[in-house]
């Protein structure tokens, strides 16, 4: 499907406890973003922990530029993939240039002068970070704080990106701010993203490609107009919704009393 | 396979060639000058404090010095037992407090960090219980063989919590697991030397009073001893800034950066218990240092390590040699152990801080 691939995962399978991830295939070429989308619990970020090598699988394989991800020492990992996890420290004790510049560490090291680099200042600029840069970190809203671990993770010069949810908690208007940033960066600059995301009308907006995540398997992979039909919704995310093509991008609406049963165990209200 | 070229094309390759119009001077540090200018005053207080208590210190006691009997003894002159309070009691006495302060200190500031918990100090990785429980032992089962005490505790100290670390390192060596690991082993320690307190009933008051912390009877020996370690101790101190700030970042964050968390973590904890352990070594369970000053420290100055580490060693200094003075003199000829006066003035001390909740316009 990808040819040139920057990633490619082969026959992963995971299990801990009652949930086990069977068979996970896919890849991501350059310059793609592809949305790794399904229902809370499905694995999604299960799937960014093997790829990271935090979790180990229990089969199958991690390439990334053709090489086994095993093959890469840490730091010379970090210049190639950057990640982000959902839930990222926001009381730290560190000004944003500070943060931003240890991003810087793959290529510099422990030891380097306490200075703003090249790099690590233009990825402040880029995000819109640079007056924000003399401020702690715990000092910012949400959105600031997101758009700044985004430069952290821009000043590794990575060639793919992992993201986890990374518009969690953040407002509507937030969360198309900071996918438009992403998917602008990543088209000028020709990096490949990951990303996991929860609205999907919102991942169709930004991504080349959809995989689709249900009861431990990859259920489809393709562009967001074709995969994104009722039926998978009913399939995948126990939704009866329907799916509207505005402005070219599907945008998902639910029905009245839409929801069938998988995501059940809470009772309907009674007047 | 992916060129070089290709990265370069984007806005972030082509930073060099573009004028950086929008930066204000070439080489931009990385916080704000005012936060710097904060640590350096606190920096100089403390020093300044420091030398003026220790100054101090070598006139009052159980014996009064007026300045000029000070000063004559320590250029050899004067009367003899000046001489020797001055040389043989009150200055390695200094000494040793400023040290063990420091160690101290230095160690409960870099526990906090590693452990990311506020509540974090050298007890947590076994070093009371290690150095409690060895010191237990040979004041009771050797009263006559104390020599070996100061080594003894320093080893107690350092083999419990490697094997705190090496028992968390099974579950992954996660802060959460190396705390609870901790109190697992802290209170199996306790028990046993509990249990040699118990049975040797009649023989435990110089155990209490090494459990409480004490400086009373420290001379040159113990600090001659103590140096060598305490300063490699503090020198490493500061090269413990960069990798508390990258664990700062959370595990993953600092994972995906290709930074090695569990065996910077390892190493962090290795040198926290060893200053504790020097510290110990010289002055038995001083509690509440490790605790408390990093907190004082972090209120003045604010959260950054790379002033959070140098501070609290020197005002853990301070601070112990203000509360060993404090100690011999209130109830003079009387001497309290110095960590009993240390936690209670201390401890108040830090409430009246805590309940300020800003100070200096650093917030908690």
């Amino acid at each position: 499907m990808c040819e040139d691939r920057v990633l490619e995962v082969e026959g992963l399978a995971f299990a801990r406890g009652t949930f086990a991830l069977e068979d996970i295939t896919f890849c991501v070429g350059p310059g793609e973003i592809v949305a790794l989308v399904g229902s809370n619990g499905s694995g999604k970020s299960t799937i960014l922990r093997l790829v990271m090598g935090f979790l180990r699988p229990r089969a199958g394989s991690v390439r990334l530029f053709g090489r086994p991800r095993k093959e890469y020492r840490g730091q010379e990992l970090a210049r190639l993939l950057a990640f982000l996890p959902q839930e990222v420290p926001t009381r730290l004790p560190l000004s944003v240039a500070e943060l931003v510049q240890s991003g810087r560490y793959p290529y510099r090291g422990l030891f380097a002068p306490l200075r703003l680099d090249e790099v690590a200042r233009e990825a402040l600029e880029v995000t819109g970070t640079w007056d924000l840069r003399h401020r702690n970190v715990g000092e910012l809203s949400g959105g600031e704080r997101q758009r700044v671990y985004l430069a952290m993770a821009l000043a590794q010069r990575p060639r793919l990106f992992l993201l986890d949810e990374p518009t969690t908690f953040l407002d509507l208007a937030h969360q198309v701010e900071f996918l438009d940033l992403l998917e602008r960066l990543a088209r000028q600059e020709g990096f490949s993203v990951l990303l996991v995301l929860h609205d999907l009308s919102l991942a169709a907006r930004v991504a080349d490609r959809f995989l689709v995540l249900a009861r431990g398997r990859l259920v489809a992979d393709g562009p967001p107009a074709e995969v994104l039909t009722e039926e998978l919704l009913r399939d995948a995310f126990g939704l009866s919704a329907a799916v509207r093509i505005v402005e070219g991008v599907p945008v998902v609406v639910p029905h009245r009393k839409g929801l069938l049963g998988t995501t059940r165990d809470v009772p309907e209200l009674r007047a | 396979m992916y060129a070089r070229s290709t990265r370069e094309a984007g806005p972030l390759g082509r930073g060099r060639d573009r004028a950086p119009v929008l930066f204000s001077s070439a080489d931009e540090p990385l916080y704000p000058p005012v936060v710097r200018r904060r640590a350096w005053l606190f920096g100089g207080l403390f020093v300044v404090a420091l030398v003026l208590v220790a100054w101090w210190a070598l006139f009052v006691g159980s014996v009064s010095l007026s300045p000029g009997e000070v000063w004559a003894a320590l250029r050899g002159e004067g009367r003899t037992a000046a001489q020797n309070i001055v040389w043989d009691l009150r200055l390695p006495r200094i000494l040793a407090g400023a040290l063990v302060g420091s160690a101290l200190a230095a160690s409960g500031a870099i526990l906090q960090g590693v452990l990311r918990n506020p509540l974090a100090d050298p007890s947590l990785i076994g070093v009371s219980a290690g150095a409690g429980l060895v010191a237990a032992a040979l004041y009771l089962l050797f009263p006559e063989n104390l020599a070996f005490l100061p080594l003894g505790a320093f080893l107690g100290a350092l083999g419990t919590t490697l094997f705190i670390y090496a028992i968390a390192w099974l579950r992954g060596a996660a802060p959460v697991t190396l705390i609870l690991v901790g109190l697992a082993i802290n209170a199996v320690l306790g028990a046993a030397m509990t249990a040699l307190m118990v049975v040797f009933g009649d023989r435990v008051a110089p155990v209490v009073l090494w459990h409480a912390g004490r400086l009373t009877g420290v001379s040159w020996p113990e600090v001659h001893m103590a140096v060598p370690y305490a300063a490699v101790g503090i020198l490493l101190t500061f090269f413990a800034v960069r990798p508390l700030k990258m664990l700062l970042l959370g595990d993953e964050v600092a994972a995906s950066l290709g930074f090695p968390v569990r065996t910077a973590r390892f190493f962090l904890i290795a040198l926290a218990s060893f200053l504790a352990g020097t510290a110990v070594s010289v002055a038995g369970l001083l509690g509440f240092v490790g605790l408390v000053v990093p907190h004082i420290v972090r209120l003045l100055v604010g959260g950054d390590y790379r002033h959070v580490l140098p501070l609290s060693l020197l005002f853990g200094g301070l601070f112990v040699v203000l509360a060993d003075t404090g100690a011999r003199t209130v109830l003079a000829p009387f001497e309290l152990p110095v960590g009993v006066f240390l936690s209670s003035v201390g401890g108040l001390f830090f409430l009246y801080l805590l309940f300020r909740g800003r100070v200096g316009g650093v917030n908690v």
